[in-house]
């Protein structure tokens, strides 16, 4: 059961403190004479409900909490202790006051012998109290609690102890109920747990349910079934959950489950004042209570599973189930992997349903099957468990996949079933040279760590394969400099692109850039001339080059450049006009008169005309 | 001059055949003592063979024959370091989450965010990797080459991107696999100080992979999938990638 009701703590550390400062201050009080008193809230209350006590010591310095004895019938608790100083006509006193909390169990007249406190090396007694328990709410006598069948559960249910404490008006208590017949062990069973608990307590929580030896239980969920019983005219909130249970012993064993229930006991408070602000700021105060809970025993017949009959194939599966197998494909090629699929449906001890695949042959390279439970029943006693496996056929000769055998027992035909799949015949075709299996592994030593079951691990390879080191290749420097190729390439196709980028969209740029071809061209023209003392090449190729020169600087075709156009534009400097003057008339005469020159002479005229270019390009004077 | 260099090439062909031949030799007569029972003597001699060099097959055999000689830790190594080689062979898979089932191991979790990874091995990652920027490097050239193939090229540019990320962030997550590492006795004791009389913190079973952080002296400090760190002595523990 999930409550949310919060539980309300008192403001203790303010009292706590005002105690710690006042520690000092009640050495100084007088502890002429000491006297203890024992005082209960109620001397008469009803079953269920709680009344408060209190053990005030008058007069002494410091109390330590006195032991209070144990009474059948009432189960009392330690809630805190108080401390308060009077100052009457010049006369101090102190009072320390121990509260317990008394819980009545069942009806009756209690007496609460006296309460010895110790304080100062001296003992004091209280006089003995007495405490009388009503019955509950309701006066009225109804007939045992109705029966209550789990859902799906059949015929009379195994439960309900006549003497069930609940008709004695227990604050709490447990019951199962579980189907009327033999069960057999490791047959998963549902039962029914149900939890009654008073109207005028409020449950909080419950533990983990704990069963008897020759038994197990599943979880218990926070799910629950909520309804009310009025049982005896008290009326009862219950709450059921639905577990299964399993037993691991033979014969006649006795079913109980055990559970701690935590409750908020509603505690009155002792005088009228109290329980009229109770009254009004919305409920009595509650105090939390942990009940331990049985439920009453009740005798089952546990049967062995019959030895008579028992297939080889059982593994322990108890229940009722179907088995379903497939193929993901039935045509295929030699060394293509086949899933199969079988799938277990019904309703048992799931857990047991297991090592269902198809054993290794020569002929089927098989590998160990996944294995998935789907089951929206919390306690997964029905479902569908589905194992699939992957097959590879190792030839063209395997004409079906074999079929596989599962057996459970089943506790309502109380016999074994075993359930075979068919045969699922498939096609083989030949395929690309598959290597064959090596022979299966040898049966493994008694000292492997190997649990029992069958031999699972997988052959040994035949091809050795390439050897590597295990070394990390991107941190090797050979790869990483392979790694600078493409940053290179990329780099020399971006200076590529904006080069032909600037060549088609800037003009100047274009006539610059042929320029500068047609005078590297022009110049090894003149260094060939000079080799061969080819004065009229030497000047014609000196010539064009210049004029090249100067068509670049001016941005014009140098085919058209006059003396006469160079002199104009040249007016600011002389002295290279002056230069050029000379050579283009040196040309001239070598062109018409082809007069020779020395190796020395060209050369001169050589470093003339490199010099000239170079201020023309440059806009520098000639020295 | 050219006959003697015919001959140096026709003897180191030789000698390359002769050296593979006698591998092949060794291999299957470990293969041969393996199917004998006599796995002492097959791990010895897979170990030789180990020593010029690992394959997969070699590493899957070789851990084999350490299960089959009761030493967990060991065959989980070599599991690993034949899956590192071949992150896709299902039968190391299959052999490595049944021998981690049978000595009570877990399998390590992956996170979902971090399944492609082991797709392929550190070394297969880096080279996808390095083919991916030599086809960025391609794409972004052809577009810059040729104006009229810019936007195929910036299409094909931003998919390869895409892809060398995520290869790179795979190389990535693969390089601090390096630093795992097998715990193999068959129970260790992580301790709380680098020292041999140090208190244990918890015992840790053989076959547990583990991170390694740091060493100090004989010690390395680990930490296990669960967040527990401790140190371990450096003879209980092999990295992966020694």
């Amino acid at each position: 059961m999930n409550f949310k009701n919060p539980y309300r703590s008192r403001p203790v550390s303010i009292v706590h403190f005002l105690v710690v400062c006042l520690l000092g201050f009640t050495s100084m009080v007088s502890a002429a004479q000491v006297s203890v008193q024992a005082t209960l809230g109620h001397g008469k209350i009803s079953l269920g409900q709680a009344t408060q006590l209190d053990v005030i010591v008058n007069g002494a310095p410091d109390t330590p909490s006195p032991k209070l004895p144990k009474v059948d019938g009432l189960d009392i608790s330690y809630m805190g202790h108080s401390f308060s100083i009077q100052y009457v006509n010049g006369v101090m006193s102190s009072s320390h006051t121990h509260s317990y909390q008394v819980v009545a169990l069942r009806e009756g007249t209690f007496t609460i012998s006296p309460i010895q406190v110790s304080t100062g090396g001296n003992s004091y007694q209280a006089s003995p109290l007495t405490l009388t328990v009503g019955p509950g709410n309701s006066s009225s006598v109804t007939p045992s609690p109705p029966v209550i069948t789990a859902p799906g559960v059949p015929s009379r249910p195994a439960t309900s102890n006549p003497r069930s404490s609940l008709q004695r008006g227990e604050l709490a208590e447990l019951r199962v109920i579980l189907p009327n017949r033999d069960i057999y062990v490791g047959e998963l069973v549902p039962v029914d747990l149900k939890l009654y608990v008073r109207e005028e307590v409020t449950p909080q929580g419950v533990s983990p349910p704990a069963v008897s030896s020759a038994f197990t239980i599943t979880k218990v969920t926070n799910e629950n079934d909520r309804s009310r019983d009025l049982i005896n005219g008290v009326l009862y909130q219950v709450a059921t959950w639905h577990p299964a249970i399993s037993a691991v012993k033979s014969g006649d064993q006795p079913l109980s489950v055990a559970m701690d229930c935590t409750v908020l006991v509603p505690v009155r408070s002792r005088n009228f004042h109290d329980a009229l602000f109770d009254d009004f700021f919305g409920g009595v105060p509650a105090q939390p209570k942990t009940i331990p809970l049985k439920s009453p025993p009740i005798q089952v017949n546990v049967k062995e599973l019959p030895s008579d009959g028992k297939p080889p194939s059982f593994k322990g599966a108890v229940g009722h189930f179907q088995l379903v197998a497939s193929a993901s494909s039935t045509q295929i090629s030699v060394g293509d992997p086949i899933t199969l699929k079988y799938s277990v449906e019904g309703s048992g001890n799931f857990d047991r349903v297991r090592d269902l695949e198809i054993a290794r042959t020569p002929d089927l390279k098989t590998y160990p099957p996944t294995m998935k439970f789907e089951s929206n029943d919390p306690n997964e006693f029905e479902g569908t468990k589905i194992f699939e496996q992957v097959i590879v056929p190792q030839n063209s000769d395997v004409k079906e996949i074999p079929s596989i055998t599962f057996s459970f027992f089943d506790p309502e035909l109380k016999t074994y079933v075993v359930r075979n799949t068919d045969p699922i015949p498939i096609h083989v075709r030949p395929g690309a040279n598959v290597q064959p299996l090596p022979p299966p592994p040898p049966v493994l030593a008694s000292s492997s760590p190997m649990k029992s079951g069958p031999v699972e691990l997988l052959p040994n390879k035949i091809e050795l394969g390439s050897t590597q080191d295990l070394g990390v290749i991107v941190l090797r420097p050979g790869f990483i400099v392979l790694q600078s190729i493409p940053l290179c390439f990329m780099a020399f196709a971006l200076v590529y692109s904006r080069r032909k980028n600037r060549l088609e969209n800037d003009p100047l740029f274009a006539r610059s850039v042929v320029a500068d071809q047609a005078m590297r061209k022009h110049l090894l023209s003149l260094e060939q001339a000079e080799r061969q003392l080819n004065a009229p090449e030497f000047f014609q190729a000196a010539r064009r080059l210049l004029q090249e020169a100067l068509g670049k600087r001016w941005n014009t075709p140098s085919e058209s450049i006059t003396f006469s156009e160079i002199e104009s534009r040249l007016a600011h400097d002389a002295q290279l006009s002056a230069h050029l003057r000379r050579f283009f008339e040196t040309a001239d005469a070598v062109a018409y008169s082809g007069q020779a020159y020395s190796s020395e002479a060209l050369h001169g005229w050589k470093q003339s005309v490199l010099d000239m270019a170079k201020q023309i390009q440059k806009g520098e004077k000639l020295k | 001059m050219n006959g003697f260099r015919i001959a140096s090439v026709l003897f180191l062909v030789a000698s390359l055949s002769l050296k593979a031949a006698s591998t092949e030799e060794l291999f299957a007569q470990a293969n041969a003592a393996f199917l004998e029972g006599k796995y002492a003597s097959a791990i010895a001699e897979y170990e030789s063979l180990q020593k010029a060099g690992y394959s997969a097959p070699l590493s899957f055999n070789l851990a084999n024959a350490y299960y089959r000689d009761g030493k967990v830790g060991n065959a989980v190594l070599n599991y690993e370091r034949a899956l590192w080689l071949n992150p896709q062979d299902a039968d190391t898979k299959a052999n490595l989450k049944f021998v981690r089932r049978n000595a009570g191991l877990f399998e390590p979790s992956i996170p979902w965010w971090k399944w492609y990874v082991q797709f392929l091995s550190l070394n297969q990652w880096g080279w996808l990797s390095s083919f991916l920027w030599f086809c960025l490097s391609l794409a972004l050239a052809a577009g810059w080459f040729r104006p009229a193939w810019r936007r195929n090229s910036r299409t094909a540019s931003l998919l390869v991107s895409a892809c060398l990320v995520l290869s790179l962030g795979a190389v990535t997550l693969r390089m601090v696999e390096r630093d795992r590492g097998v715990l193999l006795a068959p129970k260790t004791s992580l301790q709380i100080a680098p020292f041999e009389k140090s208190p244990t913190s918890f015992s840790l079973p053989g076959g547990m992979i583990v991170q390694t952080v740091k060493e100090n002296g004989n010690f390395v400090y680990v930490q296990t999938d669960e967040g527990r760190t401790g140190w371990v002595s450096k003879k209980d523990l092999e990295k992966i990638i020694p």
